[in-house]
């Protein structure tokens, strides 16, 4: 990037203005509110801790698989069975000559 | 105490390893963080939040690894979190102002033009400058801007840095490198215009 002298000048002049920094120090008593915090942390109650173990996460995976192929295997089982309703006409045709019951 | 006490403590759940701990390693990474976050009271929040993660992973810490650089690693890792997180909110209070929910319009000027945010160690008479900067830092992307942080802000050498970025010293360079390039073409336009106007 061709730039002119005074950008040039301005610009090593910007990034020299950290040269000399100083570091910052965190408020009074950091140290009294970091214990806290650990005390804080702690204390909580851990009640869902064993749910993220590797070996409950295979368990519960392992779980859904089962079910969804169970799911699975009884709607392929409902699907082959005969369907009632058309057995049910198929039994009325069969054994009433006239099924309109208000025909007589 | 030494650092193998220290650590030794740590690993025992040891209250005043932490102590000793959080006073011998405060401003490194409170300093860090808030070049990092450029807000105080994040900065300061993450940096407690640093301190809690080395007491309750300090057993993940190898014996051969450099304690300091491995705070350094975390400290970094979590202030770029933060301020990744900070962002992502910005970009959600937008969208609701864009619907008509959310901030009213004083509130999302602030927040698409933040104040020049200054880093308070930077010296009266630079501190203009340094704003400008900042501000450039700021747009860096994540490697160049731990680089150029720990160099320039916190002063440490190559070797350390390579240390804490798990990387090789001419990496180091080679981002730092980058960066200097990347906030020079930054910084161009705005003294252009400024010497227009």
């Amino acid at each position: 990037m061709n730039l002119d002298k005074h950008t040039q000048d301005e610009i090593d002049q910007t990034m020299r203005s950290i040269d000399s920094i100083e570091r910052a120090t965190p408020r009074p008593f950091f140290v009294t509110r970091a214990e806290a915090r650990l005390d804080r942390l702690q204390t909580l109650p851990k009640p869902l801790s064993w749910a993220f173990r590797p070996t409950t996460m295979v368990l519960a995976l392992s779980l859904i698989v089962l079910l969804n192929l169970l799911t699975v295997s009884f709607f392929q089982q409902y699907l082959a069975r005969p369907d009632p309703a058309v057995t049910a006409d198929q039994f009325t045709a069969d054994w009433q000559p006239n099924n309109d019951p208000l025909s007589w | 105490m030494d650092i193998t006490e220290l650590i030794d403590g740590l690993k025992q759940g040891n209250r005043t390893a932490f102590r000793q701990l959080v006073e011998m390693y405060q401003d490194r990474v409170y300093n860090t963080i808030l070049a990092i976050v450029q807000q105080p009271e994040e900065a300061e929040d993450v940096a407690q939040e640093v301190f809690v993660q080395v007491f309750k992973s300090i057993e993940q810490f190898g014996g051969e690894q450099n304690l300091t650089a491995w705070i350094y690693r975390i400290a970094t890792t979590k202030a770029l979190e933060a301020y990744r997180k900070r962002h992502a909110r910005k970009r959600f209070a937008f969208l609701t102002n864009l619907f008509g929910y959310g901030d009213d319009e004083a509130g999302l000027a602030e927040k698409l033009h933040p104040v020049e945010w200054v880093h308070p160690g930077v010296q009266l008479e630079q501190r203009e400058r340094a704003g400008v900067l900042f501000g450039a830092i700021d747009k860096l992307p994540d490697g160049q801007k731990v680089a150029f942080t720990l160099h320039h802000i916190e002063g440490l050498p190559y070797a350390q840095i390579a240390e804490v970025m798990q990387t090789s010293v001419s990496a180091v360079e080679s981002l730092l490198h980058r960066a200097k390039q990347k906030l020079r073409n930054q910084l161009a336009p705005f003294y252009q215009n400024d010497k227009q106007d």
